[in-house]
């Protein structure tokens, strides 16, 4: 939760329940605690193994995925983490120049000018690590795609409206991703949206007011009063899902 | 103790062990690049569904207990 204090989006924190805990039992728990609220990403799977029977421990995995740090919680951490976000502007060192230049256009935004200049690379040294780029920056904007999709799924408005416009923006020219990003920035201003708008907006309200109060009996009033009032929306039904979690 | 039952726990043990030295086997180290599909949707996830998926950004992945 404090690297997401000091670093912002800059860093992803994902936190692994791995004492058997329930998805369920979890999602209570770090709502409790008020971390759910803050950021970070949860789950009880583990996605690989760290080869160590102590909690906590922290794994750090680099701008291009790779194993940085495998031990225990320590203040290298933070080092490290601040080292890759000043690197994640200019790319991973031992770029081929192509691959950095498709890097850093793609990070200032410019997603589908990017892939295309890595794919227009056919021949040559580069033509290896350019495809492999190419790749892995098609994932990241089909998963830039998906975290839209996913915003407008759940009713977070504020997020979404920053996001649609510079992925239609940077996308432009995409094949299949600029369609994508296009219909769901007419999704998010479509006039039968406004019910969903309104009730995401007095849910976000009530969010804020448990980030920093934390879950109290009026927190719950107030939960409980959005859901009467917003029950057909999509945050009237995850103000139900949080009471849910919270009473067990 | 029966001979069996020694040669049975004597088993049990060497299978925690192996189970153990096999989870270990398969430690990520540094320097390695773990790939991962997430099965079930995550908690904010807000879409991410594989560990390549937030590769742009470092990841910090804390492993934690909520007892």
């Amino acid at each position: 939760m404090k690297l997401e204090a000091e670093f912002g989006d800059d860093v992803t924190v994902l936190l692994i329940e791995s004492q058997g805990a329930t998805p369920e039992k979890m999602e209570s728990f770090a709502l409790q605690q008020k971390w759910l609220l803050a950021g970070g990403i949860w789950t009880t799977e583990q996605p690989f193994q760290t080869g160590s029977g102590s909690l906590p421990h922290t794994v750090v995995l680099g701008i291009d995925g790779e194993v940085l740090f495998n031990d225990r919680p320590s203040s290298a951490v933070e080092n490290l983490v601040s080292e890759q976000i000043k690197l994640a502007k200019k790319g991973p060192k031992g770029l081929s120049p192509a691959c950095a230049k498709a890097w850093v256009e793609f990070e200032k935004g410019g997603y589908a000018t990017a892939i295309a200049a890595l794919e227009a690379v056919q021949d040559g040294p580069e033509k290896e690590a350019a495809r492999k780029l190419a790749a892995s920056l098609t994932t990241r904007a089909k998963a830039k795609v998906a975290r839209l999709a996913w915003l407008l799924e759940n009713a977070e408005f504020e997020k979404a409206d920053k996001l649609a416009p510079l992925l239609v923006k940077g996308l432009a020219g995409h094949a299949t991703l600029e369609p994508k990003a296009t219909e769901l920035a007419a999704k998010l201003v479509a006039k039968e949206i406004a019910p969903e708008r309104d009730a995401a907006k007095a849910f976000d309200k009530i969010e804020k007011k448990i980030a920093k109060d934390g879950l109290d009996p009026s927190a719950l009033k107030q939960l409980a009063g959005l859901v009467e009032k917003f029950r057909e929306t999509r945050a009237g039904k995850r103000a139900a899902h949080m009471l849910k979690v919270v009473e067990g | 103790m029966s001979r069996n039952l020694g040669s049975a726990l004597l088993a049990a043990a060497a299978a925690v062990g192996g189970a153990e030295g096999a989870a270990a086997q398969n430690a990520v180290k540094v320097g390695d690049r773990p790939a991962y599909v997430f099965q079930s949707a995550l908690v904010n996830g807000e879409g991410v569904k594989s560990l390549a998926d937030l590769q742009g950004r470092p990841v910090v992945v804390e492993f934690s207990g909520t007892r």
